[in-house]
């Protein structure tokens, strides 16, 4: 144990210390602060805009059905339909065209010919625009969208409102239509038995559209940033001993030549500890704008997006903490491997970058849009057949990893030295 | 030359080297087998009947085509296709580039110059036809980032990472094996470093070079470009993603697939170098190579977070240019880069100039190295 102790004194020094604070503040300023500020955006700024936290206010987790009644879609996309109507009212360019309603302005804008009528010729089927044509363009969508220049301005229009609102119709209305889709064309067995399920359900989680996507890249990205810290942490301390010559020394005694089995636990101790400590910094920046969704369950569709699972997001932000840290247990296991077979640092590094790589590979394909069907792990290697595979492709490659580490470590005492 | 050659034989002789190159070829090899489409090959093979320039002659080829799975399919998309570069105005473009960066002054007169000179790009790719040539048809941007942005780009990250250690190995050789107090103690033996740099340049380069090689032969078996090799990557068929816009793809010179292949190596060959002569300076300065690589790799993420965080809008353009950029931006080579980039033709200026400027410093390194005291 004592010995123990001394490695992890020997890997706990000042210099690399500082190095990996460099490192988390790079990550923080390259990457991390974007995501949580992006987050908070979406909150506002999404398909949804402000609606979908308004209804989570109202209502709490999920929506019943009296509940979606209750918050009157049809009445307040009429409502904002009236607001656009006004504007067209007193706005000439729309009278020029014999527009007098926001309806009759919808249905001319999707129809083929809004842009012949505006002017556009058209040779061979192929439309081209004219100056004439955009600029009259311009002049509705103008007075339709103008705002004061702000992200909160143009949000506010009538016309973003009504967007908004389809949007959260679509949502919570009409869902069936792309779950019975999914349910009818999917191959993967796995999503249709989530869609069954939402479809069952009612598609009725209130948790923030954006949230879960956002937090799983959040994580991918902290989880890159544990494997690189961990690598970075215990790389010298295998490496340098080997490359003074100082195992000779240490392999001479019975006890020293144990040496390796307390290094091991001293690596696999610290990337323990490390990766709890940036777990525990970078996540809590973006759960104090999350937590209240915190019990808010993940299993929900929109469009062609699907979360698989009936888990609140309390156990999804769990189940990401976990997987970072068999990670870096995993980073701290290959590493031990490649740095046993290195003389020195220079032959472990043409070892240690491939394996770390890999392993920012496997955090980024795990991590990024866990849980859901667009996973690369989920989708691409195990075509959606079994139940989170993202866990499964952690935790095999950690259990090798280390239990691999291990048995290196315990046959050490009978190795030969060369 | 006779010590250039075993300074190669060290480094080419290096067992971690081997393995990483066939770690690397396998991982290509995985990624590259994952990209195939069978509808792409259909077009590769189709458009050696059809040819590659749209048109009616193109639409009646096609309607000869044997009837299959992907032929109504192939004829919907190319046919009665719009020429996206017909009326293409830049000036949009350089307008929500003023208004995105909030420019003024001097970088918007650069702005705006660069995409007035880009409008004459433009007309001579519409005049010529390029915008109207098939590629891979409405998949191209999927399989132009295939090649282009996965393949090439996982090429080349793992090209300048092994071209820094292996420059980082031939530089730290004589540390780690405890000789260089006998190699740098004379003169003459400093000197050797300048046998060490062309070394490892060369091991860097053809280590890049058969990655390149091995991947490229994997990738093209699998996935073959056919009648494509002719098309214009100026293709209408094409995108350019540029933050919340995508615009069409349209490059400074006329480029077919194969030219444009070309290029591309050319560049990343040039990017190869810069960080083989990052490493060379580093590697003199410091001499344990592990933290020398880890500086190499802070030096670059300063480099990266320099432009997002600068207020000044000539250094992040300047910055834009550096070797980390132009690897980050790989997908708009030899484009007009978008709004991140003010000068014309910016990957190559950028490759030049990164290469002078690290040549300089290489140079100014191994001034300093001869005089330092080693001890």
């Amino acid at each position: 144990m004592r010995i123990v102790k001394h490695e992890l004194r020997k890997i706990w020094n000042g210099r690399i210390l500082l190095i990996i604070a460099l490192l988390c503040v790079g990550f923080w300023f390259g990457g991390l602060r974007e995501g949580v500020r992006s987050f908070d955006s979406l909150t506002r700024h999404g398909i949804f805009g402000a609606y979908q936290g308004l209804m989570f206010e109202l209502f709490g987790e999920t929506l019943e059905s009296h509940e979606l009644a209750a918050f009157d879609l049809p009445g307040r996309i009429a409502a904002v339909e009236n607001e656009l109507d006004a504007i067209i009212a007193k706005t000439p360019v729309f009278a020029v065209w014999g527009i007098t309603h926001f309806a009759q302005y919808d249905t001319w804008r999707n129809s083929e010919n809004f842009w012949l009528d505006l002017g556009a010729t058209q040779i061979d089927g192929t439309v081209f625009f004219t100056d004439e044509a955009i600029e009259t363009h311009e002049a509705m969508l103008q007075a339709l969208q103008g705002h004061d220049g702000t992200l909160e301005g143009w949000f506010a229009t009538p016309y973003m409102r009504r967007g908004h609102l389809l949007a959260l119709e679509w949502r919570y209305a009409n869902y069936n239509i792309w779950l019975e889709s999914m349910i009818a064309h999917d191959s993967r067995p796995m999503v249709v038995q989530s869609a069954e399920r939402i479809l069952a359900m009612g598609n009725n989680s209130l948790i923030d559209n954006d949230l879960t996507r956002y937090f799983s890249l959040y994580s991918a990205v902290v989880g890159v940033l544990a494997v690189v810290a961990v690598a970075v942490l215990i790389t010298p301390l295998i490496v340098v001993d080997r490359g003074r010559k100082v195992n000779y020394l240490q392999y001479s005694s019975k006890i020293g030549r144990k040496i390796l089995r307390a290094q091991f636990a001293a690596i696999v101790l610290s990337a323990f500890v490390l990766s709890i400590a940036i777990i525990a910094l970078a996540f809590i920046p973006f759960l104090m704008l999350s937590w209240r969704y915190w019990n808010a369950s993940i299993l929900s569709s929109c469009i062609n997006r699907l979360w698989l699972y009936d888990i609140t997001f309390g156990q999804y932000v769990v189940v990401a903490a976990i997987l970072i840290i068999v990670l870096a247990v995993a980073t701290a296991g290959a590493i031990f491997i490649a740095s046993r077979f290195s003389q020195e640092i220079l032959a472990a590094m043409f070892k240690i970058v491939p394996v770390t790589a890999a392993l920012i590979g496997i955090a980024i394909v795990s991590l990024d849009q866990m849980f859901s069907a667009q996973n690369s792990v989920f989708t691409h290697f195990f075509r959606g057949q079994i139940i989170a595979p993202e866990i499964i492709v952690c935790i095999a490659i950690s259990i090798i990893c280390v239990v691999v580490a291990g048995i290196f470590a315990w046959r050490e005492r009978r190795a030969e030295l060369q | 030359m006779n010590i250039v050659g075993h300074e190669l034989k060290k480094i080419l002789l290096f067992p971690a080297l081997i393995g990483f190159v066939v770690l690397a070829l396998a991982l290509n090899i995985a990624i590259v087998s994952t990209m195939c489409n069978s509808y792409a090959n259909f077009i590769a093979n189709a458009t050696r009947t059809t040819g590659v320039h749209l048109g009616t002659a193109f639409n009646e080829a096609a309607l000869q085509l044997e009837s299959g799975l992907y032929t109504d399919t192939f004829r919907l998309h190319t046919s009665n296709v719009v020429d996206v570069l017909y009326g293409y105005d830049t000036r949009y473009i350089a307008d929500f580039a003023v208004e995105w960066r909030g420019l003024s002054g001097l970088n918007e007169r650069l702005m705006r110059w660069k995409y007035a000179r880009f409008q004459y790009a433009v007309d001579a790719r519409q005049q010529a036809g390029d915008s109207m040539t098939v590629y891979f048809a409405n998949i191209t941007y999927m399989r132009h980032q295939a090649l282009f942005n996965y393949t090439m780009g996982a090429l080349l990250f793992q090209g300048i990472i092994l071209a820094a250690l292996i420059m980082l190995l031939s530089i730290g050789y004589e540390n780690s094996a405890t000789t260089e107090y006998v190699v740098f103690t004379t003169k003459t033996g400093r000197k050797v470093n300048r046998h060490k740099l062309l070394a490892g340049t060369i091991a860097g380069v053809g280590v890049y070079a058969v990655l390149a090689i091995v991947t490229l032969t994997v990738y093209f078996a699998f996935n073959p470009m056919g009648g494509t090799w002719g098309s214009n990557v100026s293709s209408g068929f094409n995108l350019v993603r540029d933050g919340f816009m995508a615009r069409p793809f349209v490059t400074w010179h006329s480029l077919n697939v194969a030219q444009y292949l070309m290029a591309f190596l050319a560049v990343s060959l040039g990017i190869v170098l810069c960080f083989s002569f990052m490493a060379y300076a580093v590697g003199l300065w410091v001499r344990n190579s592990y933290i020398g690589f880890l500086l190499i790799i802070a030096l670059n993420g300063v480099l990266y977070l320099l432009p997002i965080y600068s207020p000044f809008h000539m250094l992040s353009f300047a910055v834009n240019q550096s070797p980390i950029w132009l690897v980050l931006m790989r997908d708009m080579w030899f484009t007009d880069g978008g709004n991140n980039i003010i000068l014309p033709h910016f990957e190559t200026v950028g490759v030049m100039g990164s290469l002078a400027v690290l040549v300089v410093i290489g140079m100014f390194s191994a001034a300093g190295f001869k005089r330092r005291n080693l001890l």
